[in-house]
């Protein structure tokens, strides 16, 4: 499973980073929650362990994305630290995996109930704001996919000509051009 | 006849940002994809529209004096070295032509910056 729609490779490592990341570290919580809550029902070494990948893995395609890849930086030439609304669910989903790692590290510490509330505050943010946020790509997604497919499959192509086939000419897919 | 973004198809790259001479294929702050901010100052050059890896960016005259019905669609491939075009008329007929992208090794030609720079004596 990819996310083919990204030709820029280094979105796409941070995207899948971020997308697994977030997976792993939802799924590890839910179980953990749900499974084992109480200190009576041992976890498992594995829950804990998927949960810290995760939350790490989210932390580093998140960070990388947002001071690095995302548009507004590449190519628009903004300031990294410049946010706003639609920035929503990137910051939310950051500081939930960031407060919830500060969270695991200090929870025996005095600040730990602190954290831990930072903590749910941020990630009730993340999945609170999903309706101003990423609600709308639910539904455009899937069908601006479905749009290509049956764009390819009836021929037209949006009107686009086909791939060159002109090996002899113009050179080889896999190699390089040989017309000059 | 300027350039328009079809934004389900933009997944916001900035390729054609990066690209467009006139500084006026830009982002939408909402939406996070691509648009003409300026569409009086576009010149059709093309160059978004063959850049976009998405094919996403496409180019029509308005519809007041160039009537609807036309297409003239662009696909560049830079692992092959070349540029497919397509056009319809409005009666039907299609045209396809493919080129090369350049006739000359990439990194042949010399970069203005290497050249002498002129002196007064050389006038």
């Amino acid at each position: 499973m990819t996310s083919s729609e990204f030709c820029n490779i280094r979105l796409r490592l941070a995207h899948l980073l971020t997308m697994y990341g977030f997976v792993a570290y939802v799924s590890a919580t839910a179980v953990m929650v749900f499974e084992y809550p109480s200190a009576a029902d041992p976890t498992p070494a594995i829950w804990p362990l998927l949960w810290y990948i995760g939350a790490l893995m989210v932390c580093i395609g998140g960070y990388w994305f947002w001071f690095f890849i995302r548009v507004d930086v590449a190519a628009e030439g903004h300031s990294p630290i410049r946010v706003m609304r639609a920035d929503l669910v990137i910051l939310s989903l950051l500081a939930s995996t960031t407060l919830a790692l500060l969270w695991s590290w200090l929870q025996t510490s005095g600040i730990g109930w602190f954290m831990f509330g930072l903590y749910v505050i941020a990630t009730t943010v993340l999945f609170g704001s999903v309706p101003w946020s990423k609600f709308a790509y639910m539904f455009l997604k899937p069908a601006a996919a479905l749009q290509k497919r049956v764009a390819e499959a009836d021929g037209s192509r949006s009107n686009l000509p086909a791939p060159a086939d002109k090996p002899e000419t113009f050179g080889k897919a896999r190699g390089l051009p040989q017309n000059y | 006849m300027p350039t328009f973004v079809y934004m389900n198809r933009c997944d916001g790259c900035g390729h054609c940002v990066d690209i467009c001479p006139s500084d006026i294929m830009h982002i939408d702050t909402t939406y996070r994809r691509a648009y003409n901010i300026e569409p009086n100052f576009c010149w059709e050059c093309y160059s978004c529209v063959k850049a976009c890896p998405q094919n996403a960016i496409d180019d029509r005259g308005y519809a007041d004096f160039a009537p609807l019905g036309h297409s003239v669609r662009v696909l560049r491939e830079e692992e092959k070295g070349t540029i497919s075009w397509k056009i319809i008329f409005r009666d039907g007929r299609e045209k396809k032509f493919v080129s090369p992208i350049r006739t000359t090794p990439w990194g042949s030609i010399p970069s203005t910056a290497d050249l002498k720079k002129p002196v007064t004596e050389d006038f």
